[in-house]
C-alpha cells in the first residue's frame, strides 16, 4: 500500500545502464528501510556501514548477493532515508531487483532527476547546486567536469551568498539611515559605506559577467569554423583533428556542400569543428546554399580558421573576417612549389609534415584555452544566471546614481532590493528580516 | 437579548481605537477598563508617530479612526522625520502632552455614540457553543456580547523588575490581570513572555536646561490627521544630552544588579529599544549615547529621558543619571523599570485578529507581541471593525488589507504568518511596497475602502471627495502643459532631443526636477493649492517605480485571492516534507500568498499545495455535476 500522503518511496538504477561489474540501485523515501528489510529478510546495518546481504525473492530464493548501505534522513543526499544496493552489474539482476521492489506496492520507479529534486525540495542543495549536479552528470569533458563539480561543492552558491550578504549590508546602512534617522547612534553619512559596498559589488558583477562567457563556453563548448576556398584542404585538416572520416575528402573542388561538424576535446573543453563549404561563387544552388550556411556558421563561431593555398591567386592579405583570435593558415605548403609569401600567416601546414600539424593543434589549443580559462570559479554559466546578474548590475548602477546625484535614499534602497531579488532568483529566496537582523547587529539603535 | 454587541477589554491605545471603531460601525459597544480616568494614558514615551509608526497613524486616520485627531489636539513638538530623504519614508511625529492627549481621548470616547464605559476588571470569558459570548468581571458582573476584543497591554501576568525588586503590576501602581491570563492558558492558547522597559521620570525643574542643546519643533507643523488644517497647541523644544565614560562606568559596575542581566527576566526585549545597560554592554566601544529630554506636557514638569530605560536598582539609576551633563542635580520622580508580560503567539490569529480556535474573540496590541501605541491602535481598529462586522452585519466581508495596500496589512501579515521573537515594531523597511505605502497618500489608499465598509463618516468622506477632485484636476493640468525638448533644456531639464513633447507631470517623474522649476514657466502651476500640488508631484515622483512593481503586486494579489480552505488536511497533500507539513498545520495560512511568506517555505511545497487545491476543486466540480445529473 502506498501511504496516502507525503513523499512516496522511489527506486532507480543510479549507475550506468548495461553490463558492469557492480551496479548501484538507490532507494529514497519514508519506506526505504522497510524495503531493505523486506528484500533481505535480515536486520539492516547501522547508518553509513556497509553489510553484505542476500536479496531474496518472494519465495525466499536467493537472487543476488549485494552490498547494502543505508543513510538516515536528514543526513543523506535527498534529506530522506536512503538505501543503496550494490548488486552485480548484470541487466538481468538489476531488472529483477527493480521488479521485486516495485511489486511490494510501496515503491515506484523514480522519474528522471527525482533524487536531485528531492534534495532541492528538502533544502539539501540550492538551485545552483542542483543545476551543477545535472551538469556534472551530463559533462563530457574534463573542464566541464571540474566546473560542474565546483557548482556542486557550492563555490558559486557561496559567492552569491557573499554578494547577497554585502547587498544586505548596504541595504542595512540605508535602512538605518531611513528607519533610525532620529536616533542618536546612526549618523547622517551612513550611506557612504553603503556606496562603497555597492561600488565593490558592481566591480565584482562586471568581472563575473566577463568570466561568464568563458564559463558558458566550457559548459556549451567552443565552436570552430574551418573556412577557405574550395579544395583548400579544410576537410583533410578536420579529419586529422577528428582522426576519423567526418567529412568526405576528394580532389574535386566543392565536395563539402553542407556544414559538417566534428566533436573533439581540446584543453579539456569540448570543441565542435565545422567543415564548411568552400567559399566560392558557383551556379550550383545547392553549393551556394552551403556557402551561405558556412558564412552564418563562421560569423557565430568562437574561432575561425581560414585556409589559403600557396597557389591561390588572391593570396596577398589577411581576410577581413579573420580576427586576432582566429587563425589564418597556409595550407598544403609542401605540395605546391616554392613561395616565400608567408607574411601575416599565423601558421603553415602540410599533411606530410606531422610537426606542422602538431604546431597547428597546439595553436588551436592555446586559443581554446584563452577563451575558456578563468581566474576564479565561475558563477554564471547559464543564460538564466546571466540575465539575473545583468538586471542586478543595472539596479546597482541606478542605486548609485540615486545616492550620488540626488541623495534619494528611498529610491536607492528600492534599487538594492531589485538587485537582491535578482540574486535570489538565482538561489531562490528573499526576506526582510535579514535586513533588520543586519541593522541590529551593526547599530546600537533606540533612544 | 444582551445589552451589547461587542466588548472591548482595556482602555489603552488598542482599546480606545477598537471601541470607537466598533461603535462607529453601529455596534452597541462597551469598553471595560479598570479606571476610566486612565483611558488614553501614554504609559511610556510621550510621543505619537515616527518612522513607520507615523504611517500607521495616517492609515488609522484614513479609516476615520481617532488616534490622529486626538494627537493633533495634544502635539507639542511636531517634527516630520526624514524630511530630506524622499516622501515615501517621511514620518510625522510629535511629542504629546500626556494630559491633553488623555483628555482629548476621553472626550472622544464619551462623545462616541453606541459606546459605554464600565469600570471593572475582566477575569473570565463566557464561552457558549465554541464561541465567545461575553465576559465575567471582577465585580461578578456578567456582560453578554457577540464578540470580545482583548487589549490587555502589559497587564497579563505583568511583573515589574527593578534591580532585585519584583512587583506584580500592569503598570506602576496598577494591579495585573492574572485571572484572565490563566483563562487564556486554559484555552490552550500559546502564551509567551516578552519584556519592555521604561526610563526614570525626571523633575524638569531640576534640569539645567541652559546647558543643553535644544531641538525645536518644525516651523510649520505637519498634522497627523487629514482633517486637521492647523495645529493650535503651543510648540516646545526638547533637550539633548549625552551619557559619558563616567555614566558607563557606573552602569558596568552594577550590571549584575540589572534585572535583565541577573537572569531574572525570561521574556525577550526589543533590540531596537534597548535599555541603557544593554547599550553599554553590547556596544562597549561607543563613548556616549544620546539622551533626549522630552517634557511630558505644557504644564507638567515631568520629563521623559528618552534613551536610558533601565531596570537597575533605583539608587544605581540615581547615580548614573547624575553623571549626565545637565542632570547633575536632578530629582527622580519615579525610577525606570522593566516589565514582563504574557502575550499570545499571534500565529494563532486570523487576518482579522480573531482567535482561530475561539470565534468571536479578538486580540489587539501588546497581547499580540507588538510594542508601540500606533501598532496597538492600528490592530485595535482592525479588531474592533471586524468584531462589530461579525456580530451586527451579514452582508459585508471582513475588512482585510494586504501588504501592497497598507502598513496595517504588512504588520498583521507579519504577525500572523511569522509570529514574534521580540516585541514587534513597525519599520518602513518591513514594507516591500513602501514607495507606494506613503504617509501622504494613506487617504488615497484607504478611505474609499473604509467608506464602502461603513467606517468612514460623512464629514471625512466629503473632505476626501473634495481633495480627490482637486488632486485630479491638478494632475490633469500638469499633464496638459507640455514642452518640446529644446524648451525643456532652456528650463535646465536634461532630456533627449527626440522632438517628443513632454508634460509637466512627466518632468516631475524625473529625479532632480522639482515643482519650483516648473512654476517659473507655467504660472498656472503656482496657482494650485500647495498641498495638492505637493501631493501630485509626489505621485509623479514614484509613478515609474510603481510601474516597475506592478507585476509583483499583481502576482501578490493573485496569490492573495487563492484561498486555502480552513478544512484542508495537509496530510492529504502529496510530496510535502514533514517539517513543511508541520509548519503549514501550525500556522494554517489563509491564502497561498500567506503560505509563501512562511519562513523556510520552498517553492515546490507551495506548488504541491496549489496542485492539491486544483485537484480538490476539480473533484468538487465533478461531484456537483454528478449530483446535478
Amino acid at each position: 500500500m502506498t501511504p496516502p500522503n507525503g513523499p512516496d518511496t522511489i527506486i532507480a538504477l543510479s549507475s550506468g545502464q548495461g553490463r558492469s561489474g557492480v551496479a548501484v540501485l538507490r532507494v529514497t523515501g519514508p519506506r526505504a528501510f522497510q524495503l531493505a528489510l523486506d528484500l533481505t529478510s535480515k536486520r539492516i546495518p547501522p547508518a553509513r556501514e556497509a553489510a553484505v546481504r542476500w536479496i531474496l525473492d518472494e519465495k525466499g530464493q536467493q537472487l543476488d548477493q549485494v552490498l547494502l548501505i543505508r543513510f538516515s534522513g536528514p543526513e543523506s543526499f535527498t534529506g530522506e532515508d536512503i538505501v543503496e544496493f550494490h548488486c552485480h552489474g548484470s541487466p538481468a539482476v538489476v531488472s529483477a531487483i527493480l521488479e521485486l521492489a516495485t511489486r511490494t506496492g510501496y515503491v515506484r520507479l523514480a522519474e528522471a532527476g527525482e533524487f536531485t529534486r528531492r534534495a532541492f525540495e528538502n533544502g539539501k542543495v540550492d538551485l545552483l547546486q542542483a543545476e551543477g549536479i545535472s551538469d556534472l552528470i551530463d559533462s563530457t569533458s574534463d573542464a566541464q567536469l571540474k566546473q560542474a563539480a565546483r557548482f556542486v561543492a557550492g563555490d558559486a552558491s557561496d559567492r552569491l551568498k557573499t554578494w547577497r550578504k554585502q547587498l544586505l549590508e548596504a541595504s542595512a546602512f540605508l535602512a538605518a539611515s531611513i528607519d533610525f534617522s532620529d536616533e542618536g547612534d546612526v549618523s547622517d553619512d551612513v550611506y557612504l559605506p553603503a556606496m562603497q559596498l555597492i561600488e565593490g559589488l558592481k566591480a565584482e558583477f562586471e568581472t563575473s559577467l566577463k568570466n561568464s562567457d568563458r564559463a558558458s563556453k566550457v559548459r556549451d563548448g567552443i565552436r570552430v569554423a574551418v573556412l577557405g576556398k574550395p579544395n583548400a584542404g579544410k576537410s583533410t585538416l578536420i579529419n586529422h583533428l577528428a582522426a576519423r572520416e567526418a567529412a568526405i575528402v576528394s580532389d574535386i573542388p566543392g565536395t563539402t556542400r553542407d556544414v559538417v561538424e566534428a566533436q573533439i576535446q581540446l584543453s579539456g573543453v569540448p570543441v565542435t569543428i565545422a567543415d564548411t563549404a568552400g567559399l566560392r561563387v558557383s551556379d550550383d544552388p545547392i553549393e551556394m546554399e552551403g556557402v551561405k550556411r558556412a558564412r552564418i556558421w563562421a560569423e557565430s563561431a568562437d574561432i575561425r580558421i581560414y585556409l589559403t593555398r600557396k597557389d591561390d591567386p588572391d593570396f596577398e592579405s589577411r581576410p577581413d573576417f579573420i580576427d586576432e583570435g582566429d587563425l589564418w593558415i597556409g595550407s598544403q605548403w609542401d605540395r605546391l612549389g616554392e613561395n616565400d609569401i608567408s607574411d601575416g600567416l599565423d601558421l603553415t601546414i602540410s599533411v606530410g609534415e606531422p610537426e606542422s600539424l602538431s604546431r597547428f593543434v597546439g595553436a588551436l589549443e592555446s586559443r581554446v584555452h584563452d577563451l575558456t580559462q578563468t581566474q576564479e570559479s565561475p558563477i554564471i554559466v547559464r543564460q538564466r544566471h546571466k540575465d539575473s546578474l545583468l538586471s542586478a548590475l543595472d539596479a546597482l548602477n541606478l542605486s548609485l546614481q540615486q545616492l550620488r546625484d540626488f541623495g534619494d535614499v528611498d529610491l536607492a534602497e528600492f534599487e538594492l532590493s531589485v538587485a537582491r531579488s535578482a540574486l535570489d532568483r538565482i538561489l531562490g529566496r528573499v526576506d526582510v528580516e535579514d535586513i533588520l537582523g543586519e541593522v541590529f547587529s551593526g547599530f546600537c539603535v533606540g533612544k | 437579548m444582551s445589552e451589547f454587541d461587542v466588548i472591548i477589554v482595556g482602555g489603552g491605545h488598542a482599546g480606545c481605537e477598537a471601541a470607537c471603531a466598533s461603535a462607529r460601525l453601529g455596534a452597541r459597544t462597551v469598553l471595560v477598563t479598570y479606571r476610566a480616568d486612565k483611558i488614553g494614558e501614554m504609559s511610556c514615551n510621550p510621543a505619537i508617530g515616527g518612522l513607520g509608526k507615523g504611517h500607521l497613524v495616517r492609515e488609522i486616520d484614513a479609516l476615520d479612526g481617532v488616534m490622529a485627531r486626538v494627537a493633533d489636539q495634544a502635539g507639542i513638538q511636531y517634527r516630520l522625520l526624514n524630511r530630506s530623504k524622499g516622501p515615501a519614508v517621511q514620518g510625522p511625529r510629535s511629542q504629546a502632552d500626556r494630559k491633553l492627549y488623555r483628555e482629548a481621548m476621553q472626550k472622544e470616547i464619551s462623545e462616541t455614540e453606541n459606546l459605554t464605559v464600565i469600570e471593572d476588571g475582566v477575569d473570565d470569558l463566557i464561552v457558549e457553543a465554541g464561541c465567545v459570548a461575553g465576559v465575567v468581571c471582577q465585580s461578578g458582573q456578567r456582560i453578554q456580547a457577540g464578540a470580545v476584543v482583548l487589549t490587555t497591554g502589559t497587564f497579563l501576568r505583568g511583573l515589574i523588575h527593578r534591580g532585585e525588586e519584583r512587583i506584580p503590576a500592569g503598570r506602576v501602581g496598577e494591579e495585573p490581570s492574572n485571572e484572565l491570563s490563566k483563562r487564556l492558558d486554559a484555552l490552550e492558547l500559546p502564551l509567551g513572555r516578552l519584556k519592555t522597559g521604561t526610563p526614570a521620570r525626571l523633575d524638569g525643574r531640576t534640569i539645567e536646561w541652559d546647558r543643553l542643546e535644544l531641538q525645536p519643533a518644525d516651523d510649520e507643523p505637519v498634522p497627523f490627521s487629514f482633517l486637521t488644517s492647523e495645529i493650535t497647541v503651543p510648540q516646545i523644544s526638547c533637550g539633548i544630552t549625552w551619557t559619558n565614560a563616567k555614566t558607563h562606568e557606573v552602569i558596568a559596575r552594577n550590571l549584575t544588579r540589572s534585572a535583565v542581566y541577573s537572569g531574572a527576566i525570561e521574556g525577550t526585549g526589543p533590540r531596537y529599544c534597548p535599555s541603557i545597560e544593554d547599550k553599554v554592554h553590547k556596544f562597549a566601544d561607543r563613548e556616549r549615547h544620546q539622551v533626549f529630554l522630552e517634557p511630558e506636557g505644557l504644564d507638567d514638569h515631568t520629563v521623559y529621558p528618552n534613551g536610558i530605560s533601565s531596570s537597575l536598582p533605583a539608587e544605581v539609576q540615581d547615580e548614573f543619571i547624575r553623571t549626565i551633563p545637565g542632570l547633575e542635580n536632578v530629582t527622580i520622580i519615579q525610577p525606570g523599570y522593566a516589565i514582563e508580560y504574557d502575550y499570545v503567539d499571534p500565529r494563532s490569529l486570523t487576518r482579522t485578529l480573531e482567535v482561530k480556535k475561539l470565534p468571536g474573540l479578538y486580540l489587539a496590541g501588546q497581547i499580540n507581541g507588538t510594542t508601540g501605541y500606533e501598532e496597538a491602535a492600528a490592530q485595535g481598529l482592525i479588531a474592533g471593525l471586524n468584531a462589530a462586522n461579525r456580530v451586527c452585519r451579514s452582508e459585508h466581508d471582513d475588512l482585510i488589507f494586504d501588504r501592497a495596500e497598507a502598513y496595517i496589512g504588512v504588520m498583521i501579515d507579519d504577525l500572523i504568518t511569522r509570529g514574534v521573537t521580540e516585541p514587534y515594531r513597525m519599520f518602513t523597511s518591513r514594507a516591500e511596497y513602501r514607495l507606494h505605502l506613503r504617509a501622504d497618500n494613506a487617504d488615497q489608499r484607504l478611505t474609499t475602502r473604509g467608506r464602502e465598509f461603513g467606517c468612514v463618516k460623512d464629514k471625512r468622506w466629503a473632505a476626501f471627495g473634495e481633495k480627490t477632485e482637486n488632486l485630479h484636476s491638478a494632475k490633469t493640468l500638469l499633464q496638459s502643459l507640455t514642452f518640446t525638448p529644446n524648451e525643456a533644456r532652456d528650463l535646465g531639464i536634461e532630456v533627449k532631443l527626440d522632438g517628443r513633447r513632454r508634460s509637466a507631470y512627466e518632468f516631475l517623474t524625473y529625479s532632480g526636477v522639482d515643482v519650483d522649476q516648473l512654476k517659473k514657466h507655467w504660472p498656472e502651476i503656482a496657482e494650485l493649492e500647495p498641498a495638492i500640488l505637493n501631493q501630485a508631484s509626489i505621485e509623479a515622483r514614484y509613478a515609474n517605480y510603481l510601474d516597475r512593481q506592478s507585476s509583483d503586486i499583481a502576482s501578490l494579489r493573485r496569490d492573495e485571492k487563492r484561498r486555502i480552505p480552513d478544512d484542508l488536511d495537509y496530510a492529504d497533500v502529496g510530496s510535502l516534507s514533514n517539517e513543511t507539513r508541520d509548519k503549514l498545520n501550525r500556522i494554517r495560512p489563509e491564502t497561498i500568498a500567506q503560505a509563501q511568506r512562511i519562513e523556510g517555505m520552498t517553492p515546490s511545497a507551495i506548488l504541491a499545495v496549489i496542485s492539491h487545491l486544483n485537484k480538490r476543486d476539480k473533484m468538487a466540480k465533478g461531484q456537483e455535476q454528478a449530483q446535478g445529473a
